[in-house]
């Protein structure tokens, strides 16, 4: 680290990484972002550690549904096909 | 990766089947999508119990609209929405309006970093790092994906504020869009990325303290 590159603070910087991820950085923003990390090894290392935590997350697995909730589920769609085929039966009947 | 994102053709193959009553296209996205439908709807709700009801009730919903479904968002999202929006009607109704503070965090506009990690105002780096931060890559590789971090991450996440703990298993675990999120749960673009920042840095600062503490030891 040299001397303070831009305008933009680590301070700063730390709470728009996600902006950056996201693209939803206007091209001046984004140019100076990426300035700031070009001199600036603590936030460069920040920037990186975003990223092995959001590829921690993605290795987590979502909740399973329990057995007893599946079935349950499987009940009203039984329930709801049953009585379409009714209905159906009796808007096209004579 | 969460199998109903695939692609556009493969959602309206499952569409077209929901349509025509199939059971198996069903139980597929009950299996995907039902846990997140029962954490949402107990968001706004006071119960457990209740929270189930409300999500066999927007399966019904479900049902009795694909017809209608014209694809405009994803399937899942459409799904999610519908479930929300059952959850805060009959939440309101159980006289229990839930303000957005008590679901995304009263955190919302605090620094995400302790502030001291910066050296303050009169100072010449000023806003600058006072400690430059560890560096991760120097970790062996198996380290980020060890049980014992994988455990930090998801305790730090069924911590979080329940609209934080949300956004970022829909964005980050699960890989949804930002739109797709926004969408199914009703947030402004803005919400959604402050939402996903604070979670995001929460869990991160887990991290650092765990592999913090283990050099240590
Ligand atoms: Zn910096």
């Amino acid at each position: 680290m040299s001397e303070p590159a831009n305008d933009l603070s680590c301070r700063e910087l730390v709470e728009v990484i996600t902006d950056y991820f996201d693209g939803s950085m206007s091209d001046a923003e984004r140019a100076r972002f990426d300035r700031h990390l070009g001199e600036c090894t603590g936030c460069t290392r920040v920037v990186q550690q975003f990223r092995e935590t959001i590829e921690a997350s993605g290795r987590l697995s979502e909740d399973q549904v329990s057995d007893e909730q599946r079935e349950a589920m499987r009940d009203v769609f039984r329930r709801w096909r049953a009585t379409t085929a009714t209905s159906e039966q009796r808007s096209s009947g004579p | 990766m969460d199998a109903t994102s695939q692609t556009a053709s493969d959602e309206l193959e499952l569409v077209e089947r929901l349509r025509a009553g199939d059971e198996d296209a069903f139980m597929f996205l009950v299996d995907r999508l039902q846990p997140m439908m029962v954490r949402v709807a107990r968001m706004y709700v006071s119960s457990q119990a209740v929270a189930e009801e409300i999500v066999q009730e927007a399966w019904l919903g479900v049902l009795k609209g694909i017809g209608r479904f014209e694809g405009r968002s994803s399937l899942r999202t459409w799904i999610l929405r519908i479930v929300s929006n059952i959850a805060k009607t009959r939440g309101q109704r159980e006289g229990r309006s839930v303000p957005f503070a008590s679901l995304a965090g009263d955190d919302l506009d605090a620094p995400t970093f302790d502030p001291d990690r910066f050296l303050g105002p009169g100072e010449e780096w000023a806003g600058h790092w006072s400690t430059v931060p560890a560096d991760w890559r120097g970790m062996p590789e198996e380290r980020l994906a060890a049980t014992e971090t994988l455990s930090v991450v998801q305790s730090t996440i069924d911590t979080l504020p329940p609209m934080q703990a949300e956004v970022i298993r829909l964005r980050d675990v699960l890989g949804w869009t930002s739109a797709e999120v926004r969408n199914a749960l009703d947030l402004s673009e803005t919400n959604q990325r402050v939402l996903l920042h604070r979670a995001r840095a929460k869990v991160r600062a887990a991290l650092e303290l765990e592999f913090t503490v283990e050099a240590e030891t």
